[in-house]
């Protein structure tokens, strides 16, 4: 038996590294060790694959080419955050989206979408200057920020001022006329002409570099001058202490605890400047490895103390439930309806609502959203024949919990070892011993009451958070 | 470029490709299987997406792309449990008759259609024992008209008179020889013999009606070589054996000793009858076409082939080519020549 505080950390571990764990996953997981856990996040070994794409594939084979139809492209998503035994890896995909967030509003492929997602799972945790250079290449971002459009004789600055205020620097690092140099840099960097949708469905794009239609002038960037090309751009930004300290900063936010909106940070103080500077360093000093600003955040004492720190993503919620309740260990049909679920909140996955990405912490709460979410929650954990909630209902039984109070206590540490406030406890309390002790001689009605306790659990403010 | 795929003795010459993306009349939504019937007509099942269940459907067509109607819908939304209305459509084969069954692999049951489509019932109780169907994919009937279903969630095998009744059947889940892994297509050769897509395994295995194990199709001369995720087999009358390697987007033709001879990729080199009538509709999208420099390589290629069958009679194979909505069909060659070098 697992000590409960390593539980409760290995718990919020996974909640941030990963879309929660079981408790059964999560007592293997501390016997092998918080560090070496975070390594295995980090690195995962050779033997895992990831989601299971061909189960899913063979049974909704529309979700693999889904083309301009989001709905299928979210399923595929969503069904590899449950299934993937590389949570981290994941998660890191998820993190890329809202840092590089490309939409199918624009995009209508959906294609184009999961093949951008699926890079951001190969590279999301290497090297940030192959990952930033890779980005650049990438059809749906090509297409995303018009840098098809951007010609030696007509330069367009979408891609280059985005490269600039959203995926590496932030404003103020930078001046109009690098813009300018940026693009310049880029121009010639497109897309091949692509196979249209008739008759056959969509066909793959691919990136093109056409020699003929680049700048090959001599540009002067951040006080470098040079005949340079999108690659010398991509040298010298991410070489730029701005850009560490604006990567590591969305790190932060994403992982350990809810930041200021982004276009606040050039006026408010990251939460925690020293943890702030630690990562920079680490990011700088092992040029520019994710990994293993990964790993040093993860394994950090600031990271550890941040338990319910940052709201969770609505990607997340729903993520993190079907996890906990155990829908969808296979692509049963109903995929279609349960992926909407993070756009009901909020979080529609694969088309953010613009460029800059979504708006985190408080933002993801409103009256609408917070009922939905309290909804989704309440309506998976009144599916007591999942194998997830059959495992928590025999878990209590084998446990002996018989008394109010041991009902609401099997429930936090149930759905991540959740901590309370006094006012919160004491009302979820009242309301447990008005039901009296639970009677396992009647196991359907003790389902229903600790289906109902999660479902209230589920309900307060505490829950909201990871 | 093949699309001459010559070995000694005999070539598969590629003839036509059917279909476009469409998810009602003369197109296909993720066709997932394929039967022929003697005259030339097919018919194919369209999976198609939760997000548009329009699709779920049975097409029928012939080989010479004349569209003749289709039948079968989705039944999960409409709250209804008919036999002729469909979760996941699956498998399809033809009795001797010509009747057509269709497979649900959700709701565990077969669904009779006359040739025309009509519903004429249907069986199947959802379990997993003896007679039960647990995820029924592929089908085939055999020469006595006894219809042989793959259960892929609990991976048997097991055959049925042609209104249902259990006969008998093998199989359990595991990878050893005999034992399978959500196994998917079957086809029957003209011995009686069993050839089983062993999905989850990567291999293809060989049975008497019996249930006995006689080979397994799964060379591994090198990594490339191996098959990922074969979903479908059928044999022609020589005995070769076609496999449709769905995850390496391939058929994996091999002789009758099991020893792979060749490969194909697939060669839709020109548009279909369906895609070039849905092409002459909208001129941007020949434009659009035109500007693309390697459109035919790209064009002809299988994208997760999931489905594939030979018609004896005529010597045809035909390939579901899935995610590209269309039928591939190639043409068996015995007394080929590959022409003189010098021409």
């Amino acid at each position: 038996m697992s000590n409960k505080e390593d539980l409760a950390l290995m718990a919020h571990l996974m909640r941030r590294a990963g879309f929660g764990a079981t408790w059964e996953e999560l007592e293997a997981l501390v016997d092998k060790g918080y560090d070496a856990v975070v390594d295995e996040l980090v690195d995962p070994p050779a033997d895992r694959h990831g989601g299971k794409a061909e189960l899913l594939i063979r049974y909704y084979p529309g979700c693999l080419l889904p083309g301009g139809n989001p709905v299928m492209g979210q399923a595929n998503w969503l069904y590899n955050m449950v299934s993937t035994d590389k949570p981290l890896e994941e998660k890191m995909a998820l993190f890329w989206h809202h840092v590089f967030a490309t939409g199918n509003s624009k995009l209508d492929n959906c294609d184009q979408m999961l093949t951008q997602i699926q890079m951001f799972r190969e590279l999301g945790m290497g090297n940030y200057q192959e990952l930033i250079l890779e980005l650049s290449k990438n059809p749906a971002m090509i297409y995303w920020l018009d840098n098809n459009e951007n010609h030696r004789d007509a330069v367009n600055e979408n891609w280059g001022r985005e490269l600039l205020e959203l995926f590496t620097m932030g404003v103020s690092n930078y001046t109009e006329v690098d813009v300018r140099e940026a693009s310049r840099a880029f121009t010639g960097w497109t897309i091949t002409p692509k196979l249209p949708r008739q008759p056959y469905g969509r066909y793959p794009w691919r990136f093109e570099y056409r020699e003929a239609d680049h700048d090959f002038g001599e540009k002067t960037f951040l006080g470098q001058t040079g005949n340079f090309n999108g690659e010398d751009i991509i040298d010298i930004v991410v070489k730029e202490p701005a850009t560490a300290r604006f990567i590591c900063r969305h790190l932060y936010n994403f992982f350990v605890a809810d930041e200021p909106q982004v276009p606040a940070w050039t006026i408010e103080p990251a939460r925690d400047e020293e943890a702030l500077d630690n990562m920079c360093n680490v990011f700088e000093e092992s040029n520019y490895e994710i990994r293993e600003v990964l790993r040093f955040m993860l394994k950090s004492d600031f990271f550890k103390e941040a338990r319910f720190q940052k709201i969770k993503s609505p990607a997340e919620v729903v993520a993190s439930t079907m996890k906990m309740v155990g829908s969808y260990q296979f692509p049963d049909p109903g995929l279609a309806r349960i992926c909407r679920e993070p756009g009901y909140m909020g979080q529609d996955i694969l088309d953010p609502p613009s460029v800059e990405g979504w708006h985190t912490g408080s933002e993801w709460i409103n009256s609408g959203s917070l009922l939905a979410r309290i909804n989704f929650v309440a309506d998976s954990v009144n599916k007591t024949d999942l194998p997830g909630m059959q495992n928590i209902i025999s878990r209590m039984k084998g446990e002996g919990i018989t008394t109010p109070d041991e009902l609401l206590e099997g429930c936090l540490d149930s759905m991540g070892f959740l901590a309370l406030s006094d006012e919160t406890r004491e009302q979820l309390s009242t309301h447990a011993n008005e039901g009296g002790n639970l009677d396992w001689s009647d196991e359907a009605a003790a389902a229903e009451r600790i289906a109902e306790m999660m479902a209230l659990v589920g309900a307060t403010t505490e829950y909201q958070f990871a | 470029m093949a699309e001459i795929t010559a070995v000694a003795g005999r070539a598969w010459v590629y003839s036509h490709n059917i279909g476009r993306n469409g998810a009602a009349g003369m197109g296909f939504s993720q066709p997932v299987s394929i039967a022929a019937a003697k005259d030339g007509v097919l018919y194919v099942t369209n999976r198609a997406t939760e997000q548009n269940p329009g699709g779920i459907r049975v097409t029928k067509f012939t080989v010479d792309q004349e569209y003749i109607g289709e039948f079968g819908r989705q039944g999960l939304a409409y709250g209804d449990n008919e036999p002729s209305t469909f979760t996941w459509i699956s498998g399809v084969a033809l009795d001797s008759a010509g009747d057509v069954y269709v497979a649900d692999e959700w709701q565990c049951r077969v669904a009779i259609f006359d040739a025309d489509g009509n519903p004429k019932g249907g069986f199947g109780v959802k379990g997993e024992g003896e007679g039960e169907l647990s995820g029924p994919a592929g089908m085939a009937f055999d020469a006595d008209d006894n219809l042989w279903i793959v259960n892929s969630f609990n991976s048997r095998i097991q055959k049925f008179t042609k209104d249902g009744q259990y006969i008998s059947g093998f199989g359990s889940k595991g990878d050893a020889e005999g034992q399978f892994e959500m196994p998917d297509g079957i086809d029957i050769d003209g011995s009686g013999d069993l050839f089983i897509a062993d999905w989850g395994n990567n291999r293809v295995q060989k049975f008497t009606p019996g249930g006995t194990h006689l080979r397994t199709f799964a060379h591994q001369v090198n990594g490339q070589d191996a098959l990922n995720h074969p979903t479908d087999v059928c044999v022609d009358g020589d005995g070769d054996i076609y496999v449709a390697d769905w995850m390496n987007d391939r058929v994996v033709i091999y002789d009758p000793e099991g020893l792979p001879i060749t490969y194909l990729e697939g060669d839709a080199v020109e548009v279909s009858k369906w895609g070039q009538m849905g092409l002459d509709a909208n001129p941007d999208m020949v434009k659009a076409r035109r500007r693309v420099p390697d459109m035919v390589e790209q064009q002809r290629k299988f994208v997760k082939p999931a489905a594939i069958t030979f018609d004896r009679e005529n010597r045809r194979l035909l390939v579901c080519d899935t995610a590209r909505n269309r039928v591939q069909v190639y043409e068996k060659d015995d007394e080929y020549m590959d022409p003189q070098i010098n021409l």
